[in-house]
């Protein structure tokens, strides 16, 4: 297995010889040492570069409103805190350690209180069901059960369920046991 | 959450949700299938900021909620706020 150490696509367009050369793995890894470089942009034509921008608008417009407002729900219900995912690595090692990040997000969960559980204490609740300080914060915690069992398994299903897939079954499912 | 009658029920139903919630946490993971690094620091900003935003808004909202709501359709102010906040 090696690199593409050229971009045919931009000799073509110079109508020239394609030169692809092929390195060994070792060879890419010095010559590709940050990593950044193998994720490298493209020389684009001005064509190519006007359809990516649409493209991209076109991705700013309909996925990010969306999946953030579905963070936004799953935050005002519950405050599982992460990290920030913008490392700068290839893609490979960027997924492999959004895995372990998920991990280390466990480690943040310092606001848990702040969910609706906590509000809804604060309005009665408590007393309406006769609960005690401590079966409160049983309620509080068992939250994390449910999320530790199935943080991982998210990430690797991700891909086997599709993202609309799973990112709408989850939504309704816990809105709906919520509201239940 | 919003017809439960003892604690235990609420504490079992918190397990499911937070089980849910796991599955919505590939969301950010989502993301980076479709940006490139350097376009994902600005939506990656954008979109993780929808926790401080719901964090602000989540006590807004129950208040709102506990001081309006209370009592309506005979129902205390606590089951509103399951019933509007959680989904």
């Amino acid at each position: 297995m090696g690199f593409l150490r050229s971009n045919p696509g931009i000799k073509k367009m110079d109508e020239e010889v394609v030169e692809v050369e092929l390195v060994s793995t070792e060879t890419a890894m010095e010559t590709y040492a940050n990593g950044l470089t193998t994720h490298q942009e493209a020389v684009l034509t001005p064509e190519e570069r006007h359809a990516e921008k649409k493209f991209r608008l076109k991705i700013d417009f309909m996925i990010l409103p969306l999946v953030a407002t579905i963070y936004f729900l799953a935050a005002l219900a519950s405050f599982p805190f992460r990290l920030v995912l913008s490392r700068r690595c290839t893609p490979r090692y960027r997924r492999r350690w959004s895995f372990i990040r998920q991990f280390g997000s466990l480690a943040n969960t310092s606001r848990q209180d702040r969910s609706d559980v906590g509000n809804a204490a604060v309005a009665g609740m408590d007393k309406d069901l006769n609960m005690t300080s401590s079966q409160l914060s049983y309620c509080v915690a068992f939250f994390y059960v449910g999320f530790l069992l199935f943080e991982l398994p998210s990430a690797i299903l991700l891909r086997v369920l599709t993202p609309p897939f799973q990112l709408g079954i989850a939504l309704t499912a816990w809105g709906g046991a919520t509201a239940m | 959450m919003t017809e439960a009658r003892n604690w235990q029920t609420i504490a079992g139903l918190r397990v499911v949700v937070g089980a849910f919630e796991a599955f919505i946490q590939g969301a950010p993971l989502y993301l980076t299938f479709w940006y490139k690094p350097q376009e994902l620091a600005t939506r990656g900003a954008i979109f993780l900021s929808m926790v401080s935003i719901a964090g602000s808004a989540n006590g807004l909202i129950s208040y709102a909620i506990q001081t309006t709501m209370d009592g309506r359709y005979g129902r205390p102010a606590w089951r509103w706020i399951f019933l509007i906040e959680g989904s």
